[in-house]
């Protein structure tokens, strides 16, 4: 046991099917969901299909799982599996299937969708579990509804933050909002650097394009973007990963996530112990505490 | 599968063409519990398209769906991963463990034992522990 906090700042619920979200919904959505398609309303999924499957087959026994890339867990297995197991102090929900409202050509079902889910999230894990904080799940493609979400729920205190899918029909954000703050989640850690690269480079060239743009591009990263570590890459030799990514700042920038339940699942204290021990201590909360504004609930 | 305990070491039995071999119940990638994955067929590239491979001769990995071949404890990428392999043989009507990897081949010190018709991993292909 570590007495020190731990956050996770990628842990993945997902309902068993969309069916338990019909409680949450008007009467009209319901219909929509019961009676869409062949089967029920079904959520566009990923190209591609993980071979042999997306989740951790250790915490499921198979023969209650469903047709679905998307399986069941249980608040008892979170529990048991994740946040007891490694004395997890605060973990950040980050949606499963729910990630597909945003990409859905239906704006409204999306918007009425998403509401439903957090009320979901809320009422039966956030509220039942303290140890868990969550992301509203927002209507990417319809802008005015994804606000008026954030204010009906966004001063929850069960929620810390906003989930955004990496895909949209315009890019996010510009700069309107200059105080907005980014987890990257799932993105690794290497692609990062060539990119930032990239723009502190074409930035000199192209300065007179976006002369708003007044520092490097970079700079501003630092000071409104963080990065969960999973899928933490690892080469076979790990000094070259430290050094591939020393330019992110990682001390300051770099956040611990587990992705939990999912089958490139980082575990805790093997992930902190590939870091250096002068970056390991922000990483595993502080980072995440000062980001997410989160309640100090142990030694960071 | 059937997971067994071999002085305070879990290890799992896995049948593979009538053959019983003996691994150790931990992943050398990152220390998963490895007899609680799926025994699985490999699907392999052949000639002209795909083929499968030895029935049920892998068993993979939970967390992160590694591959290794039961027979060897291989990891099917990367040579020098190998799952630490117990030695096993049948008594009559018992299965017995030795407390030793098999790359050292010494006389066994410790064993473990239990009923043959119980570690016949064929029939419970995908069963967790």
């Amino acid at each position: 046991m570590d007495a020190r906090m731990l956050v996770d700042c990628d842990i993945h619920i997902g309902y068993e099917t969309l069916s338990d979200l019909l409680p949450y919904l008007d009467p009209p959505t319901r219909e929509l969901v019961i009676h869409s398609g062949s089967n029920g309303l079904v959520m566009p999924s990923y190209p591609w299909n993980h071979p042999t499957g997306w989740v951790r087959h250790d915490l499921y026994d198979r023969h209650e799982t469903h047709d679905s890339n998307f399986t069941y867990l249980s608040l008892e297995v979170l529990r048991e599996r994740h946040l007891d197991a490694y004395d997890v102090t605060l973990g950040i929900v980050e949606p499963d299937e729910a990630a597909a409202f945003s990409i859905l050509p239906n704006a409204q079902l999306a918007a009425r969708l998403c509401s439903a889910y957090n009320d979901w999230l809320l009422e039966r894990w956030l509220q039942e579990e303290p140890r868990l904080r969550g992301m509203l799940v927002v209507p990417a493609q319809y802008p005015e509804a994804a606000a008026r979400e954030i204010r009906r729920l966004g001063g929850r205190d069960e929620f810390v933050g906003v989930f955004l899918p990496g895909a949209a029909r315009i890019p996010y954000g510009n700069q309107r909002f200059p105080g907005t703050r980014v987890a990257m989640v799932e993105g690794g850690l290497v692609p990062f650097v060539g990119f930032l690269w990239r723009l502190d480079a074409n930035w000199k060239a192209c300065r007179s394009e976006i002369p708003w743009c007044r520092r490097r591009p970079s700079d501003y990263v630092w000071e409104h973007v963080r990065f969960a570590t999973q899928p933490l890459e690892s080469p076979d030799d790990p000094a070259q990963l430290l050094a591939a990514i020393e330019f992110l700042r990682p001390a300051e920038t770099l956040m611990y996530a587990s992705d939990f339940p999912h089958w490139d699942f980082d575990e805790p204290e093997q992930t902190l112990r590939q870091l250096p021990a002068e970056w390991r201590d922000s990483i595993r909360a502080r980072n995440a505490v000062d980001f997410f504004r989160l309640p100090l609930l142990a030694a960071v | 599968m059937v997971l067994v305990e071999v002085a305070g070491h879990e290890v799992g039995l896995f049948c593979v063409d009538g053959s019983l071999h003996a691994l150790a119940n931990r992943c050398p990638h990152r220390g998963a519990p490895l007899c609680a994955g799926s025994v699985a067929t490999p699907i392999e590239a052949g000639d002209d398209g795909l083929r499968l491979g030895r029935p049920h001769s892998i068993v993979r990995c939970p967390w992160h769906k590694w591959e290794f071949e039961i027979a060897t404890g291989r990891s099917l990428v990367d040579d020098r991963l190998r799952v630490k392999r117990y030695a096993v043989r049948v008594e009559g009507d018992e299965v017995v463990v030795s407390n030793r990897d098999t790359a050292t081949a010494a006389p066994s010190t410790s064993q473990t034992s239990l009923r043959h018709d119980a570690a016949d991993g064929h029939r419970t292909p995908s069963r967790h522990v």
